[in-house]
């Protein structure tokens, strides 16, 4: 079958077409896939100050191999998601549930809900310090108040990830909830009409109605909280500073990333962190596309 | 269709994502090298307007930095200068400064510190000003500055900042603890011993308050201690440490007594509240705290009537003190390099020292304007951070500062924790740093 020549009704629309979404592409290419090509290069040199590098190969990775901080931090990482981000989505699917509900004033649980999502991390991080504070937090006082003695809790290379995961988790659950809310309330009241009609119990309900409409948002959100949860950085950054006894038991990646690029000034090394961050990102999410067909319903 | 669209999705947030992270490795690459019009300006002109960038990094000197544009603006109406404040604290004045030099787009006069110098004066992004300072009928490099500052910007002859001011580091106390505790006022020549005896009679774990506190660092706290005990960090030819020395392992191993025996705070619980917040909030008797930090406690409308300043205290008869300094730097590319250079050459002549001296802020470098910084606070005995200039060891600069004191930092708190030793974190130290050295020095 040979092509059709295109009318020019159609060459029209095709250039009405890239020429919206030019901007974006244009915007894309100088500020994400050029500097993309540009680290995958740097990775493989060593670079002085002011930019100047030399070409030496595999070296930076091979140092990396071998880097005890890095595989640290990437153990580090590594929990820190595992910990926030099952119990993140877990507890946004319950909050989303209970904000589905017809009762008084959801919109302003939505807007509180959704608040440390608009807040400057910064600004977490520094009222989260006082509260963990071992000797002044407002933590330990009301431990203190049922006779427990509280520890300084983000000075313990024990307590330092559960703490920094738990604001983790307060942080990115109002944006999911969010977007897990939209899921639920795209899912048709039909269906669960015919339930109750069957006589189906919430239960049932839930694992064969709400959980199978509802899994491709929640694909949406495992993965971008995955990824999220692989990138974290200010938090972190802010709540442990670097003369802190725990701060190789906290650093993560990218932490160690911005350590060497901008306090090392060693932008090559950094690079080839940076590619390895991206090859694992990269290859939970295509494991996570494979893993979908089992369990994501799209109707 | 839906199907497909939460697919995209998916994969569309994947990358956006994941190039996000790799973005920010890129910064600062894009930009290019070039530099244009280096010709156009200089030529000594000085009657068309020019406008200079002047890049500072200190909080507390903002005020006094447009102070001194503006009075060198009075006195050459053509110049104007416009001071650029960025934090350094954590290290954005240096990416800032060191993207904007690659890009070519740097201020045109800077503030440098021994820390970056080598960097700067290596990568070819300071004017020299040898010439300047060899013509100056304002500035004489050898006799009106300490040569401890001034070589830190001296390289193979060449001059390539002023030294702008220095710190040192002296002992904070407040009065009121020690009244409530009927114990005499600490005074300038007291010993390490006297301290730890009179943290004991202050300290009161039930009313939270501490007589001293060992918080982990450096120039304010071991360093002044190593150099009193006779240790050093950096050898003179910068090809070894002194990390392992005898004196080094002593002037460490006092403060981590102090934690020992819970005189000071925790490691853990400095790193919660430190010290400034603790002597700021009345719970710290004795501080050893920066020159710099004069205009903060002083604004302090609880603390500023109860502070007096002592020196350092000795170790067998011998004073210590860590000594920083930073200087002014013009940018290799300026486009106004005549008048950079007679804004420098005001900056470090006696008019603008004086001006900058009588602010308070800092202890002006120039030996003629020195003593302007204890007049500020006749109150205060603010002479003793000047007292000890002569014995301080500089604050370490090398050509891999940053890698040894990250080295420094991590064994360190350990032997700070009860973990390991100080002696062997010494030693640990010591034998991870002196190959950095020699390679970087061969």
């Amino acid at each position: 079958m040979g092509r059709k020549k295109p009318s020019r009704r159609e060459v029209k629309d095709w250039l009405w077409g890239y020429g919206m979404v030019a901007p974006l592409v244009a915007g894309l290419a100088v500020f994400y896939f050029y500097p993309f090509v540009q680290s995958i290069y740097m990775s493989f040199t060593k670079t002085g100050a002011f930019n100047r590098s030399t070409w030496n190969g595999i070296s930076n990775y091979v140092e990396l191999f071998g880097d005890e901080t890095f595989w640290q931090s990437l153990k580090n990482t590594l929990v820190y998601v595992v910990m926030t981000v099952p119990v993140g989505i877990l507890l946004s699917i319950v909050m989303a549930g209970l904000l589905n509900s017809k009762i008084k004033g959801t919109s302003f649980y939505r807007t509180v809900y959704f608040l440390p999502s608009v807040t400057m991390a910064a600004a977490i991080s520094l009222v989260w310090r006082w509260i963990y504070n071992g000797d002044y937090g407002l933590l330990n006082v009301i431990l203190n108040f049922f006779g427990i003695k509280g520890i300084s809790w983000l000075t313990n290379p024990n307590t330092v990830m559960i703490a920094i995961g738990i604001v983790g988790i307060w942080c990115s659950c109002g944006y999911n909830t969010i977007i897990l809310l939209a899921g639920l309330q795209g899912i048709s009241s039909n269906y669960y009409e015919a339930a109750s009609i069957d006589g189906a119990g919430p239960w049932y309900v839930f694992w064969k109605i709400t959980f199978p409409l509802l899994s491709p948002t929640i694909f949406f959100v495992m993965v971008t909280s995955l990824i999220n949860g692989l990138k974290t950085f200010d938090m972190v950054y802010m709540m442990v500073p670097t003369a802190s006894p725990v701060y190789k038991e906290a650093q993560t990646v990218v932490m160690y990333f911005y350590r060497n690029a901008f306090e090392y000034g060693n932008k090559g090394y950094a690079s080839s962190i940076a590619v390895m961050m991206f090859a694992l990102i990269m290859l939970i999410t295509i494991f996570q596309m494979r893993f979908q067909k089992k369990w994501v319903i799209y109707d | 269709m839906r199907k497909n669209m939460m697919r995209l999705a998916a994969a569309g947030c994947c990358i956006a994502m994941t190039a996000g992270l790799m973005a920010c490795s890129g910064q600062g690459s894009s930009q290019k090298t070039g530099v244009e019009g280096t010709t156009a300006a200089g030529s000594g002109e000085s009657s068309e307007n020019v406008t200079l960038r002047y890049a500072i990094w200190g909080a507390s000197q903002q005020e006094i930095s447009q102070q001194l544009a503006d009075a060198f603006h009075e006195k050459y109406p053509n110049i104007t200068v416009e001071v650029e404040y960025t934090p350094q604290n954590t290290g954005e004045y240096w990416t800032k400064l060191e993207s904007s030099c690659t890009g070519g787009s740097a201020p045109d006069v800077f503030w440098m510190n021994g820390v970056h110098a080598d960097t700067y004066m290596e990568g070819g992004m300071m004017l020299p000003l040898t010439e300047m300072v060899a013509n100056s009928q304002e500035i004489d490099i050898e006799k009106d500055y300490p040569s401890m500052l001034s070589n830190l910007y001296i390289r193979n002859g060449e001059v390539y900042a002023i030294p702008k001011d220095f710190d040192t580091i002296a002992v904070w106390y407040n009065k009121k603890i020690f009244d409530d505790a009927g114990v005499e006022y600490p005074k300038d020549g007291w010993t390490w011993d006297e301290m730890i005896e009179t943290a004991r009679k202050l300290t009161d774990s039930d009313k939270g308050i501490y007589g001293i506190t060992a918080e982990f660092g450096g120039q304010q706290y071991y360093y002044p201690t190593i150099s009193a005990n006779g240790g050093f960090i950096l050898a003179n030819d910068f090809k070894s440490s002194g990390y392992d020395s005898e004196g080094t392992i002593k002037g460490l191993q006092c403060w981590v007594d102090l934690i020992d025996e819970g005189l000071s705070p925790t490691l853990e619980q400095l790193t919660d509240t430190g010290s400034n917040t603790l002597f700021e909030s009345g719970r710290l008797a004795m501080l050893w705290a920066g020159s710099w930090n004069v205009a903060t406690f002083m604004k302090n409308e609880q603390l500023n009537t109860v502070v007096d300043v002592v020196g350092t205290p000795s170790f067998n008869g011998q004073n210590g003190n860590c000594i920083n300094g930073l200087g002014i730097g013009i940018y290799a590319n300026t486009a106004h390099p005549e008048e950079a250079k007679l804004f420098v050459e005001w900056l470090g002549s006696k008019e603008g020292q004086e001006i900058q001296g009588k602010s308070g802020t800092v202890i002006s470098a120039r030996y003629d304007c020195q003593p302007l910084f204890a007049e500020m606070y006749p109150e205060l005995n603010l002479q003793s951070y000047l007292d000890q200039v002569d014995v301080a060891m500089l604050y370490p600069c090398c050509k891999v500062t940053n890698e040894m004191l990250t080295v420094e930092s991590d064994y360190l708190k350990q032997a700070y924790m009860g973990q390991m030793s100080v002696e062997e974190a010494c030693k640990a130290i010591a034998a991870e740093v002196n190959p950095m050295l020699e390679e970087a020095y061969r």
